[in-house]
Formats: structure tokens, sequence, C-alpha cells
């Protein structure tokens, strides 16, 4: 806490120093100038870091989300351009052609779609 | 002679219904630059009352990242049998999905609306990124998207 304090009475220092030189300076010269970003940059915000609420070791970070860290009901050597994990694994859906689509009304009974990826 | 006529007849009157039931339909679903890795999506179907009728397609295979489609997960509880056989692989950024299926007749200019929830690794969810009416005059129409759909098209 001590240490906080003392980094903000030196930064306040500084800023109040720097103050005091711009107000002494001759009337045209530009002791602080604020540029703003060069032509052609990005000036948008980044996020830099994850908050604290991110899955942590998963690298994984949906808004508004908790995974939780649990690869339990992952499928393993799950290969997603190959259509994802094997049938019935681990709680996942069965990829296509592996069984029949649903009976929901909205297919034509036992045709399944084709599916192209470009 | 005359009862293989009225036999044909028979089974051209129960079988033909029956043909003109379905079309086969291609959903084709451009994917913007997004930047980031694949997306996964629900391609569901609501009937005039807004309630799920069915899913079309799930891109994307592990079912516990099926709640970041959250209203495709709302509206099935999160069940992954509803995609038993209708599910592939996440989509990439800048990549197109193109589906095709026969598709029940009566989904057309009946009130129902297609709908796309998407969500990627490391992004925000995107619930019904798209959510368009299942007419026959909007065939062929491309429905744009918000964040990671560039544009949608549903075509006979």
């Amino acid at each position: 806490m001590k240490q906080a304090i003392a980094l903000l009475l030196a930064g306040s220092a500084f800023s109040l120093a720097g103050a005091a030189f711009a107000g002494a300076a001759p009337a045209g010269a530009h002791a602080f100038i604020f540029e703003g970003p060069a032509a052609g940059t990005d000036s948008r915000l980044l996020r830099v870091s994850g908050d604290d609420d991110e899955g942590e070791g998963e690298g994984w970070f949906w808004s508004g989300s908790d995974e939780g860290g649990s690869d339990d009901d992952d499928c393993e050597d799950d290969d997603e351009d190959e259509g994802g994990c094997a049938a019935g694994a681990a709680g996942n859906a069965a990829p296509a052609g592996s069984v029949a689509p649903p009976k929901n009304g909205l297919f034509t009974d036992g045709t399944t779609p084709q599916v192209k990826t470009n | 002679m005359k009862p293989l006529h009225a036999a044909l007849a028979l089974t051209t009157a129960i079988i033909a219904p029956g043909l003109a039931s379905a079309r086969p339909v291609t959903l084709t679903t451009n994917l913007a630059q997004y930047g980031g890795p694949g997306a996964y999506l629900a391609i569901y179907v609501t009937d005039a009352s807004g309630a799920y009728a069915g899913s079309l397609w799930m891109a994307g295979g592990r079912s516990k990242y099926y709640r970041h489609l959250s209203d495709w997960s709302r509206l099935t509880g999160g069940d992954a049998a509803q995609v038993d056989g209708i599910t592939g692989a996440s989509v990439g950024s800048g990549r197109s999905l193109e589906l095709t299926m026969d598709l029940a007749d009566k989904l057309f200019d009946a009130g129902y609306t297609l709908h796309i929830d998407a969500a990627a690794e490391d992004m925000r969810e995107s619930p019904n990124e798209i959510a368009v009416p299942l007419t026959t005059q909007g065939a062929g129409q491309p429905v744009q998207g918000r964040r990671y759909i560039a544009d949608f098209t549903y075509a006979f």
C-alpha cells in the first residue's frame, strides 16, 4: 500500500512539474502536444488482457461465460476439419452421416443434408 | 389388367403427395473475415408463434460450447440430440458453408423463420445473427449478418 502511495505521489509530482513548465513556456511553444494516431494506424482500443473470469488454462473466452476449465466432455483428437467428434463421444452430437437426421418434420425422412465448405 | 392399373393409380396417389411435400433447398452461409478461429453455427427454425420447430444444421462438434449459441440453447435446453446426424465442422473466417437438404414444403410461406446463432473462440456470442422468414419470394435473396456472417441465402 505504501508503495502505491509513493508511486502516486511521484506521478503527481511529475505531472505538476510538467504543467508548471507548460504554463511558463512562451506563447506559441508546445511543451506538451497530444498527437492523435499517425495516419493509417488503428486508434481503436485493444483488449490486451483477459479478465479474471476467463476459463483459465483453456484458452477459451466466450462472452458472459465461465467454462470452468473442464475438458472432460471433449472428445480426444478431435479434428474439426474432419467433421467434429465421433458419434456420441462424451455427449457430443453425432456427426452427419453417422446416424440419420432427427425426425423433426423438417427433412424428408431418410435424407441426409449434403455439406460443402469452401 | 384392371387390378394392375388400379394398384398403380393407388400407389401413385399415395406417393405423389409425398414427393411434392419436400424440395431440395440449398442454404449458403458466407462468413465474414472476422479474424478468429472457426465459428460455431446453429441453424434452426421457429414456427409462426416463435416456438422452436427443429434444427437444420450444427456447425461445431463439441456440445460443451453449444450454450454459447444462446438462443438455440435456450429453445432446445442445449439438447445435443437435436442435432444428431446434422452436425459438422465449425466454419472458418472468410469461408462458406453450403448445405443442400430436402426440406418440407410446409416450411415455406407459413410463418416459419430460419435462424442462425453464431459464436467463436475468444469472441462474443452472436445469437439470432440471421433471422429470415422462409418464403418462396425470399429465395435467392441474400440476408446480411452482423458479426460473423457476411450473408446468408437459401435457394431452391
